[in-house]
């Protein structure tokens, strides 16, 4: 389509763990600036294990990854870190600093971000997350959703290109469910987001990219996906469970949408 | 059940506004010179300065007194051994049953006992005022600054970290067993049920801390803490910490040469 070079070129990877377990067989992907990627599948098919290729947490034991044209190797890792945004799927575990300020400036400072820079950063990342009561807290005393939102400051001040999420709502009630997704929604990043809830997938994300036992399965846009019941309750997301979840958010006339496509099966 | 021995960083006291680095040098240099001690009545001295520093803190005593229970834990059964085991000397009192010959009781094995006791007391007393007066990361900070090894200082970090990981681990799993009704008795399911909770708790408490590690890594973490914190010593630090070596001197003054009690 367009002449640009993409964001993200996954080709050919291979991944095997230390404990023999092979996590992807041969992933082909490629991520333009701007998309917004909705990465499904059942669990165990591979998707946390993919997206820690990007940023070289894990090196593939074959194949080659390009980030902003990048490949990623270990004299990029650095540069590719900080292009990078991950907001892992356990928040507890995103939080390791004595306080969430801390925490929130961790990145930055690991990329030499200086004094005066650092705390506009930190203050900014935290305000728009809703913390700035809690900036001097113990990560360890937040509720679980204050923890979400502190995980998610603590990559906004790294002012990333790409941001990937590993199942951002998860176990949130609501209320924090719903400031979380409208606040993925408006960022303006690159987006890959992995997610068994269907209702912030299609607010987020214009494509989806189906993982099956370490292979991408499927590459298609998300009217085509939303439609197709077989493929969604094969992954686990037939948003019939999930209906009522919508209530409240302020996309009523996607909502019908999906209903209307619903009633047709 | 929170480690959380800076829990009241944020009260002022004298110690408190000690600079950090003086603060923890010059309380080193105490610890040591404590445990450096002979005599039982300059241990008692000893207690005495740790007690008035710990007061100086503003820090509930009892908060203090449970740091105590782990030392009387270790230290307390020397109170049974040493009287038994201590080599008799000229002048020794010693005491036995008559019924029990080798059962000798060496009266100087309890001063041996009590002795290193009262130091112990004293040292593990001295930690709160070190390492409670301070924001925990600020006290390792400052550590950083007197030269200890980053990765040393990285250890202290996240084994601090890691002991919430674990205790939210131990909170959920037990919980867990809660409710599916696990009731402990003396038979070979508990004992096989307490084992898998333990083995599992270990697996998890060590993937989560491979998770955390990765987090780092994903912003940038290189392997060295890049720790950003101004201490400004004033003049006012200096003189706390002179007054320190002040006692210091006496208490090693009078453990060389007073013969006395
Ligand atoms: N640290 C690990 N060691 C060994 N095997 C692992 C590890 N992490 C994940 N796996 C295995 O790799 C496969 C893919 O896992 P994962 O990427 O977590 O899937 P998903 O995120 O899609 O649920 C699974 O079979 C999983 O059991
Ligand atoms: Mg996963």
């Amino acid at each position: 389509m367009e002449k640009k070079s993409p964001i993200i070129s996954i080709k050919n990877l291979h991944f095997t763990y230390p404990d023999g377990t092979v996590a992807l067989k041969g992933v082909n992907l490629t991520i333009q600036e701007g998309e917004s990627i909705a990465l499904v599948g059942k669990n165990g098919s591979g998707k946390s294990t993919l997206i820690k290729h990007l940023n070289g947490i894990y090196q593939g034991d074959r194949g080659e990854i390009t980030v902003d044209g990048l490949p990623v190797i270990e004299e990029n890792l650095q540069t590719i870190r900080g292009l990078i945004g991950m907001a892992f799927q356990d928040p507890d575990n995103q939080l390791f600093c004595p306080t969430v300020y801390d925490d929130v400036a961790f990145g930055p400072i690991n990329m030499d971000v200086d004094e005066m820079a650092l705390h506009k950063r930190v203050q900014e990342s935290l305000e728009k997350m809703g913390l700035m009561d809690l900036a001097d807290c113990p990560s360890h005393n937040l509720s679980f959703g204050q923890q979400k939102r502190a995980a998610m400051a603590t990559i906004l001040s790294m002012r990333p290109k790409i941001m990937i999420f590993d199942e951002p709502t998860s176990n949130l009630d609501p209320k924090n469910e719903a400031v979380i997704t409208e606040i993925i929604a408006n960022l303006p990043y690159t987006r890959i987001l992995i997610s068994h809830d269907l209702p912030i997938l299609y607010q987020v994300c214009q494509k989806v990219v189906v993982m099956d036992d370490g292979r991408i399965d499927a590459i298609m846009s998300m009217e085509d996906f939303i439609t197709n019941r077989q493929l969604l309750r094969k992954n686990g997301l037939d948003f019939t469970f999930k209906c009522d979840c919508c209530n409240g958010h302020n996309h009523e006339h996607r909502h019908n949408q999906i209903e209307k496509k619903s009633l047709s099966f | 059940m929170k480690p959380d021995i800076d829990r009241y960083w944020r009260l002022e006291s004298p110690i408190h506004s000690w600079d950090p680095r003086l603060k923890i040098l010059t309380l080193i240099i105490l610890a040591f010179s404590i445990s450096s001690v002979h005599h039982i009545s300059t241990a008692f001295g000893c207690l005495f300065i740790s007690i008035l520093i710990l007061q100086l803190t503003k820090i509930p005593f009892s908060f203090s007194l449970k740091r105590l229970a782990a030392v009387t834990m270790f230290v307390g059964p020397f109170f049974l051994i040493m009287p038994l085991t201590v080599k008799a000397q000229s002048g020794d009192t010693i005491y036995f049953f008559t019924h029990l010959k080798f059962l000798e009781i060496n009266t100087r094995g309890l001063l041996l006992a009590a002795r290193v006791y009262l130091k112990a007391v004293s040292i593990v007393l001295l930690t709160v005022p070190m390492f409670g007066t301070n924001r925990f990361d600020i006290s390792i900070k400052a550590l950083e600054r007197l030269k200890v090894p980053n990765s040393i200082i990285q250890m202290l970090l996240f084994s601090y970290r890691y002991i919430f990981v674990f205790l939210s681990e131990l909170k959920r799993m037990s919980l867990a067993m809660k409710l599916r009704k696990f009731s402990p008795a003396t038979n070979f399911h508990t004992l096989r049920t307490y084992g898998n909770f333990l083995g599992t708790l270990l697996v998890r408490s060590f993937e989560r801390t491979e998770e955390v590690y990765h987090a780092m890594l994903s912003r940038g973490y290189k392997g060295i803490l890049k720790i950003r914190f101004e201490y400004r010593a004033k003049a006012a630090d200096f003189f706390k910490s002179s007054l320190i070596f002040m006692a210091i001197f006496g208490i090693i003054y009078f453990d060389r040469f007073f013969k006395g009690f």
